[in-house]
C-alpha cells in the first residue's frame, strides 16, 4: 500500500514537474512574444511619430500657402462676425476699398454695400436663413472710400446659429471680385439692346427672322405696319406662300441658297400686303448661326423701296426723254453744220474762182475781205462745232499709224510760207529719236498743232516762232511721251492771263489790237484734245518777250521706219494729173462751179453727176481715177450711192471715193467710211486742200499704174510748181548779174524750143524729141526747174531704151501742159531781180 | 481545449474523489500529453473525453451528470481566474448575452489558438432566452452546468429546457426561464 502510494506520488510529481516544465516553456515562448510585439510596438509608435510630425508639417505649409493664396489673392476674402463687423480682410479688399485694414476692422459689411443696394443686400440674407440656405452668389455695389462705387460679385458661406428652433445670423465669409467691367459692360449690352431694339421697332425697316424652310419665328412691328398682317397672323407661316408673287420665288430661292452658304445680301423684290397690293422691298438678308455655326434661319431686313422704285421709273423716263433731246440736238449740230457751211463753201469757194479773173486792186481788196471775213466766219464755226462736239464727248481718238515727222514738217512749211511776208522765221528743230511711225491720231495732232502755230503766228510780228519735238521718258512698253512746244516771240503775256487762256471764250484782250478776233475757243479746244489723249498743256510767256506752249502726248512708237523719201514724194511734189478722170457728184451748182472750175485749172478731165442715183449710173459707164462725193445729195445720198457702187461689180468697185461734207461731225466721218469710202473733204475747202486730196489718192492710183507698166523708175514723174530757191542759191549764190543773164537767155531762147517740140510731136519723131529733151535740160535745171529736168531726163532716156511707149507720150503731155506756169515762174522771178 | 479545463476537472476530481481517481483516470486514458497538464497549455479536447469517459466508468456516475457538475464547478474557477473580465456584468442574462460578443472575444485575444463553442443568444423578453449551442465536441452538458454555476452565481433562479437540433449533439438549442 505504502509502495503503491510512493508510486502514486512519484507519477504526480512527474506529471507536475512535467506541467511545470510545459508552463516555463509556454510562458517563455509568450515572453519572447511579448518582447516582439513590444519592438513592433515600438516601431509602430516611432513611425506614427514621424507621421504625425510630417502631417503637422504640411498642415503648416499648407495653411500657409492658403494664406498667401487669400493674402496675395485679387479677389476680396473676408469674414464677418454676427454683427457684420469685418473680423478678417485680405491686403486685395484694402486695395480694391482704398481703406487700411484698420478702417476696415472698424466697419461692418453693410456699411461698404452702397445705400441703394443695402436693404437689397439685407433682404437677401433673411431670405437665404428662412430657406436655410447657407452658400450663395450676390452681385451688389459697394462704395469705395474715395466714394467710387464698386461692383462686387461674391460667393459667401452663411454661418446660422439655432435657438428655439429658428436660425439667426452668425457670420459670414466670403470671397468677392470685381465686376465693374463686366457689370458696365452687362449695362451697356442692355442698353444697346435696348436701343437697337427701339431702333429696330421704330426705323421703317421689317425685321423678320425665319428658319431654314422659311417658316417665320420672329417678326417686328414694323414689318407688321408694313404689310398690314399682325404679328399672330405671321409667326409659323411660310414667308414665301404669305409674301412672295410667284415671278419673285426664283430671286428668293438664289437668296436662300446663298443664305445656306452663310453669305450675306441684298435684293429687291416685290411683296404683297394682307390688303393684295404689292411693295416693293429691298430685303437685306444674312444667316443666323447657333453656337456650333451652323446656319440656322435667316433674318432679313425690309425697305419700303415703293417711293425709289417710282422716282427710278420716272427717272428712266426723263433720261430716255433727256437722250432723245440730245439726239435731236447732235442732229441740229450736224444740220447747222451742214446748212451753215455750203453757202459758205460758196463764197470762199467762188471767193477763190474770183482771183483768176484778172481783178482790179480794188476788186483784189474787196476779195481779201470777203476771203478773209468768210475764213474766219468759217474757223468760228469749226470752233464752235468742235467744242461742242468736245463737251459731247462725240471725239473719238482714232488710233492709227501716223508719220509724225511728216505731219511736223508739212506744218512748219506751211507756216513758213505764211510768215515769210511778214520777216518772221519759222524753225523747225526734231529730235531725231523720232524716226518711226506713231500710233495715234493724226488729224487731232494736226488740229492740235493748226491751233498752236496759228496763234504763235498771229501774235509775232518779229523775231521767229520755234517748232520743236522731242522724245521724252518712257511711260509703258512701246509708248513714249513725246513734248512738242511752240515758242514765239511775240507780244507775250502777263501771268494773269497766261491762266485764262486755256478758258473758254477767254482771250487775250488788247482793245488797241486788231489781233484778238477768234472765237476764243481755240486754246480750249486744243486743251481738251490733249487731256483726251492722256497727255498734258502749259504755257511760260512774259510780256513782251513771247510765250511757249509746250504739251506732251503719250505715243505709240511703230518699229516701222520713217521712209524720208516717200514723205518728200508725197508733200513736196505735185503730180501730173493728165489722163485722169474724177467724177464730181454734186447736187450744189455753185460748189460744183467752183469744184469744175479748179479741176479745169488743174488740167484734169471730170464727169459729173447731180444726184446720187446718177452718180452711181455714170460709175457703170467707165473707170474713174476719182470720185468726189457730197453727202447730202437728192435721190441716193452720198453714203447709199457709195454703198452701191462698192457692192456692184463694175469699173469703179475699187476706185477711191472721197466724201465732200459740210459736216465737221466726227460721226458723219465714220459713217463715210463704214459705207466705204476712203476719206473726206470737208468743205468748204481751199484749192490747196483740194489739191492734197488729189495728190494723196491720185498719186496711189498712178503709182498703181506704174507698177502695172513696170517701169518704177519713173517716179520722178513731176512737174515744178515753184523755184526752187535753194539751188539757185547754189548756182549764183550773190552773183545776181549772172543770175540776171541765165534767165535772160532762158525766157528767149525756151518758146522757140517749145514750139519746135510740140512740131516733132506732131510728126511723131520720136528721137529727134528725146534729143530736144537731152537740150533743153539744163535749162530747166538752171532756173530751178529741177523736177522738169528729171522729167525731160526720163523722156529722154525712155525713147532711148524703149521707143515710144504711152507712158512716155503722158509725160510729154504733163511737160507741155505744165510749161506755160513755169514760164510764168521764171518771169516772175526774173522780174523781182 | 484550454489546459484550464483540464486542471480544474482533475482539480475537480481529486477534490472530489482523491487523487488516486486521479491516476486511474490517467492512466486508463491514452494521453498525449501523459496527463501532465498545465492552464497556460492547450490540448486535443479527446483528451477530455477519455478521463470524462473514465471517471464515468471509475465513479458510475452518468456522463451528463459529470459533465453538468464539471460545468458548475468550472464556472467558479473561470470567474476566479478572469472575473475581471465580467466587470459590469451584474446578471446572468447579461452574462450569456456577452458571452459571443465580449468573452470570447476577449479570450480569442489571449490565446489566438483557442477553439471556442459557437453560442447564439438572443433575448426572447425579459424572462426568457435562448441560447443556440453549436460545437464538433459536442458538449451541450458542460454548457447547462456553466449557465447553472452562472445562475448560482449571480444568485437567480431560472429552470432550462434543452432541445437537441441535431442528433449528433453538436447543436443544442436552451430555453433559460426566469422563475422567480
Amino acid at each position: 500500500m505504502q509502495s503503491e502510494d510512493i508510486l502514486l506520488l512519484k507519477r504526480r510529481i512527474e506529471r507536475e514537474r512535467q506541467s511545470r516544465k510545459e508552463a516555463e516553456r509556454i510562458l517563455e515562448a509568450k515572453a519572447l512574444e511579448l518582447y516582439r510585439a513590444n519592438v513592433d510596438l515600438q516601431k509602430l509608435n516611432e513611425n506614427l511619430e514621424n507621421q504625425i510630425k510630417k502631417r503637422t508639417a504640411d498642415l503648416e505649409k499648407s495653411k500657409a500657402r492658403y494664406k498667401e493664396l487669400v493674402e496675395s489673392a485679387n479677389e476680396i476674402v473676408y469674414e464677418v462676425d454676427v454683427n457684420f463687423k469685418l473680423v478678417y480682410v485680405n491686403p486685395a479688399a484694402c486695395h480694391l476699398m482704398l481703406y487700411s485694414l484698420q478702417e476696415l476692422s472698424e466697419k461692418t459689411f453693410l456699411e461698404l454695400v452702397d445705400d441703394s443696394y443695402k436693404e437689397t443686400v439685407k433682404n437677401y440674407i433673411i431670405k437665404c436663413l428662412k430657406e436655410k440656405i447657407s452658400q450663395g452668389y450676390l452681385e451688389f455695389p459697394a462704395k469705395k472710400k474715395n466714394g467710387d462705387i464698386i461692383w462686387l460679385g461674391q460667393n459667401f458661406q452663411l454661418e446660422f446659429k439655432e435657438s428655439d428652433g429658428a436660425l439667426t445670423f452668425n457670420g459670414l465669409k466670403a470671397m468677392a471680385r470685381d465686376i465693374s467691367d463686366i457689370h458696365s459692360a452687362q449695362l451697356e449690352l442692355k442698353l444697346n439692346e435696348e436701343k437697337y431694339r427701339l431702333i429696330m421697332e421704330n426705323m421703317n425697316l421689317g425685321f423678320m427672322e425665319v428658319t431654314n424652310d422659311g417658316i417665320i419665328t420672329r417678326v417686328y412691328q414694323a414689318l407688321c405696319n408694313m404689310t398690314g398682317y399682325t404679328e399672330n397672323e405671321l409667326i409659323g407661316k411660310s414667308a414665301e406662300e404669305i409674301f412672295l408673287p410667284d415671278e419673285f420665288k426664283s430671286v428668293m430661292h438664289n437668296q436662300s441658297l446663298k443664305r445656306e452658304q452663310g453669305e450675306i445680301s441684298a435684293y429687291e423684290v416685290q411683296i404683297i400686303k394682307k390688303d393684295g397690293q404689292r411693295l416693293w422691298v429691298l430685303i437685306s438678308g444674312g444667316p443666323i448661326f447657333n453656337q456650333k455655326g451652323e446656319v440656322t434661319g435667316s433674318v432679313g431686313i425690309h425697305y419700303d423701296i415703293s417711293n425709289l422704285k417710282r422716282v427710278q421709273t420716272e427717272l428712266a423716263e426723263a433720261k430716255e426723254v433727256a437722250e432723245a433731246s440730245q439726239m435731236a440736238e447732235q442732229e441740229f449740230l450736224a444740220n447747222m453744220s451742214h446748212e451753215i457751211r455750203t453757202p459758205l463753201n460758196a463764197v470762199i469757194g467762188m471767193a477763190h474762182l474770183l482771183y483768176d479773173t484778172n481783178p482790179s486792186v480794188e476788186q483784189i481788196e474787196y476779195l481779201d475781205i470777203i476771203k478773209n471775213s468768210a475764213n474766219f466766219l468759217h474757223a468760228l464755226i469749226s470752233d464752235v462745232l468742235d467744242m461742242a462736239k468736245i463737251e459731247a464727248r462725240k471725239v473719238e481718238i482714232k488710233n492709227a499709224e501716223f508719220d509724225i515727222v511728216g505731219v511736223l514738217k508739212s506744218i512748219h512749211r506751211t507756216y513758213e510760207l505764211k510768215s515769210q511776208g511778214k520777216g518772221v522765221k519759222v524753225i523747225l528743230d526734231l529730235d531725231p529719236q523720232i524716226d518711226v511711225l506713231v500710233i495715234g491720231d493724226e488729224l487731232i495732232f494736226n488740229q492740235i498743232l493748226n491751233n498752236l502755230l496759228s496763234n504763235a503766228e498771229k501774235f509775232t510780228d518779229t523775231g521767229y516762232i520755234k517748232l520743236s519735238a522731242q522724245l521724252k521718258n518712257k511711260v509703258e512698253e512701246n509708248i513714249y511721251m513725246i513734248q512738242v512746244s511752240v515758242e514765239d516771240t511775240g507780244q507775250g503775256m502777263d501771268q494773269q492771263r497766261a491762266e485764262m487762256v486755256f478758258q473758254k471764250f477767254k482771250q487775250v484782250h488788247d482793245k488797241n489790237s486788231s489781233k484778238t478776233k477768234g472765237t476764243g475757243l481755240g486754246l480750249a479746244i486744243v486743251k481738251e484734245l490733249i487731256e483726251l489723249q492722256g497727255g498734258t498743256i502749259g504755257l511760260n510767256s512774259v510780256p513782251n518777250k513771247g510765250t511757249t506752249f509746250f504739251f506732251e502726248l503719250p505715243l505709240e512708237l511703230t518699229s516701222k521706219k520713217i521712209n524720208k523719201n516717200a514723205e518728200k514724194e508725197f508733200d513736196e511734189t505735185v503730180l501730173q494729173f493728165s489722163n485722169i478722170h474724177v467724177l464730181i457728184a454734186e447736187d450744189n451748182a455753185l460748189n460744183l462751179k467752183y469744184l469744175s472750175t479748179l479741176l479745169r485749172k488743174w488740167n484734169i478731165n471730170y464727169d459729173y453727176a447731180f444726184d446720187g442715183k446718177e452718180a452711181v449710173r455714170i460709175s457703170k459707164l467707165r473707170r474713174f481715177d476719182l470720185i468726189l462725193m457730197d453727202i447730202q445729195m437728192p435721190n441716193l445720198n452720198g453714203y447709199e450711192a457709195t454703198v452701191s457702187i462698192r457692192s456692184e461689180f463694175g469699173p469703179n468697185q475699187k476706185t477711191p471715193i472721197v466724201a465732200l461734207t459740210a459736216s465737221a461731225m466726227v460721226i458723219e466721218k465714220d459713217k463715210a467710211s463704214e459705207a466705204g469710202m476712203n476719206g473726206v473733204l470737208t468743205k468748204p475747202f481751199t484749192p490747196d486742200q483740194l489739191k492734197r486730196t488729189l495728190n494723196k489718192y491720185l498719186n496711189k492710183e498712178i503709182e498703181k499704174n506704174k507698177e502695172n507698166a513696170n517701169n518704177n523708175k519713173m517716179k520722178e514723174e513731176l512737174i515744178d510748181n515753184q523755184i526752187n530757191q535753194s539751188s539757185l542759191n547754189d548756182y549764183f549764190g550773190n552773183d545776181v548779174d549772172f543770175k540776171k543773164v541765165v534767165f535772160e537767155t532762158f525766157i528767149e531762147e525756151i518758146e522757140p524750143q517749145i514750139e519746135e517740140f510740140k512740131v516733132l510731136l506732131e510728126e511723131k519723131k520720136w528721137s529727134e524729141i528725146g534729143g530736144l529733151a537731152h537740150k533743153m535740160k539744163p535749162s530747166f535745171s538752171m532756173v530751178g526747174l529741177q523736177n522738169t529736168e528729171l522729167l525731160l531726163k526720163s523722156i529722154e532716156t525712155g525713147i532711148k531704151t524703149s521707143g515710144i511707149t504711152q507712158e512716155i507720150e503722158n509725160q510729154i503731155d504733163v511737160f507741155l501742159t505744165n510749161f506755160p506756169q513755169m514760164y510764168t515762174l521764171v518771169k516772175e522771178e526774173f522780174n523781182n531781180f | 481545449m484550454k489546459g484550464i479545463v483540464f486542471t480544474e476537472f482533475l482539480e475537480m476530481v481529486e477534490d472530489k474523489f482523491g487523487y488516486a481517481v486521479v491516476d486511474d483516470i490517467i492512466s486508463k486514458s491514452e494521453l498525449p500529453s501523459n496527463g501532465s497538464y498545465t492552464a497556460v497549455g492547450t490540448y486535443s479536447s479527446h483528451e477530455m473525453i477519455q478521463l470524462v469517459h473514465n471517471l464515468h466508468i471509475n465513479s458510475g456516475i452518468p456522463l451528463n451528470v459529470l459533465y453538468e457538475v464539471f460545468g458548475e464547478y468550472l464556472f467558479g474557477s473561470l470567474n476566479k481566474a478572469y472575473g475581471q473580465m465580467f466587470n459590469g456584468i451584474t446578471n446572468a442574462f447579461d452574462m450569456f448575452l456577452a458571452i459571443e460578443e465580449n468573452i470570447h472575444v476577449q479570450v480569442k485575444k489571449l490565446y489566438p489558438d483557442a477553439e471556442l463553442p459557437h453560442f447564439e443568444v438572443s433575448l426572447i423578453d425579459e424572462n426568457n432566452l435562448k441560447m443556440i449551442y453549436s460545437s464538433e465536441r459536442k458538449m451541450g452538458d458542460l454548457a447547462v452546468g456553466l449557465i447553472k454555476g452562472c445562475l448560482a452565481h449571480y444568485k437567480e433562479q431560472a429552470t432550462i429546457s434543452k432541445n437537441q437540433l441535431s442528433e449528433d449533439g453538436k447543436n443544442v438549442e436552451f430555453i433559460i426561464t426566469k422563475t422567480k
